[in-house]
């Protein structure tokens, strides 16, 4: 990995930005299933199952 | 820290994108928001009525998004604001107007297919008159920012209220003007005691282009409006005597801070303690009025 300007990443920054990279991941999937969920009783409440 | 020794911005931490919504301020417009969907007639799905306000609560968090976008240099000048994501540089400014946009996007389009298309419009108003009108053409320009910009923050229990019944009527309008006529007195009663702040960020502020004397008249003036348009929905018939007892309690307490503001002349922010307790209450005091106002309403209903 490279800056912006195509100098290398330290060893510090590296490990930083996969840390972050893996935080986000995290909560991005959650929120992802929180939709689905989400989109699912709204459906479910649409069409009045419930 | 996102920014290392050469200054290059790292890909934002989550919680910096949390921050970027504003948290605080958004538990205010959740809170305002339910409480017009509970105080409205008739029924609505749990679940659509959950989609409404976290649809209502994103699209603020979009707001502030947009906002802190637009104004990371302001925010830089002041000790408050300074350390937020954008002008700390721990995000880039790009991902703020575009995490801004996509909550927008998202927001607006789930009310309307979930709940109703009115709301969704409300909703879209609302941000768009957040982030446009307040931010972009208000704040820098006049000193009647947040007079005219409050209006953004009062649409939520209209948007509440128009998530249950698909219309507005009389009294999702006198909830918009309670918080539309609070809002002068609660950012005033800072902005006097954070003057300093505004002033070196080049913010008109009532108390920067006019002095502290004017705010403080103008601070008393707006109570009286704003107490009436809290007694208003049982002077109308549209509550129980309870909320109207607690709505006349709770805006006296405000008449008589607001007088103590109105007589201080102190211009030094440390003697300040009336402009500090008027703001502190001024949040109670919503809070516990709409509070009063929903649990009445749900007992009537």
């Amino acid at each position: 990995m490279t800056m912006p300007d195509n100098r290398p990443y330290t060893p510090e920054e590296t490990q930083l930005i996969r840390k972050r990279q893996a935080a986000r991941s995290k909560i991005l999937a959650v929120l992802l299933i929180g939709m689905c969920v989400l989109f699912f009783g709204i459906t479910v409440a649409k069409i009045g199952f419930w | 820290m996102t920014t290392i020794a050469r200054d290059i911005i790292l890909p934002a931490d989550w919680r910096d994108f949390w921050a970027l919504t504003k948290p605080r301020v958004m538990s205010l417009v959740v809170f305002t928001a339910l409480c017009g969907l509970l105080a409205a007639p008739g029924d609505i799905h749990p679940v659509i009525g959950f989609t409404a306000i976290l649809c209502i609560a994103v699209g603020a968090g979009a707001s502030g998004a947009l906002n802190q976008w637009y104004e990371f240099d302001i925010d830089a000048k002041m000790a408050r604001t300074a350390e937020r994501p954008l002008p700390a540089r721990r995000m880039d400014r790009q991902a703020a107007l575009h995490f801004g946009i996509g909550l927008s996007g998202f927001s607006v389009v789930t009310m309307g297919m979930a709940v109703n298309w009115l709301s969704a419009g409300l909703l879209a108003f609302s941000i768009f008159f957040y982030a446009v009108v307040y931010t972009i053409w208000l704040k820098r320009f006049t000193p009647q920012n947040i007079v005219i910009g409050g209006a953004a923050g009062a649409f939520p229990p209209v948007i509440g209220w128009a998530a249950v019944t698909g219309d507005v009527t009389m009294l999702p309008v006198l909830l918009f003007a309670i918080i539309f006529l609070w809002t002068p007195p609660h950012f005033w009663a800072l902005a006097l005691f954070m003057k300093a702040d505004y002033a070196a960020a080049g913010v008109p502020m009532l108390p920067v282009v006019s002095g502290r004397k004017v705010t403080r008249n103008q601070i008393f003036a707006y109570s009286f409006p704003m107490a009436a348009a809290a007694v208003a929905p049982y002077a109308l018939g549209m509550t129980s005597w309870v909320y109207g007892a607690v709505a006349a309690v709770l805006s006296v307490v405000f008449l008589v801070l607001a007088f103590a503001v109105w007589r201080n002349q102190s211009t030094d922010a440390g003697d300040m303690k009336p402009e500090k307790r008027l703001f502190s209450y001024s949040i109670l005091y919503l809070f516990l009025l709409f509070a009063t106002f929903a649990g009445d309403r749900m007992l009537m209903v």
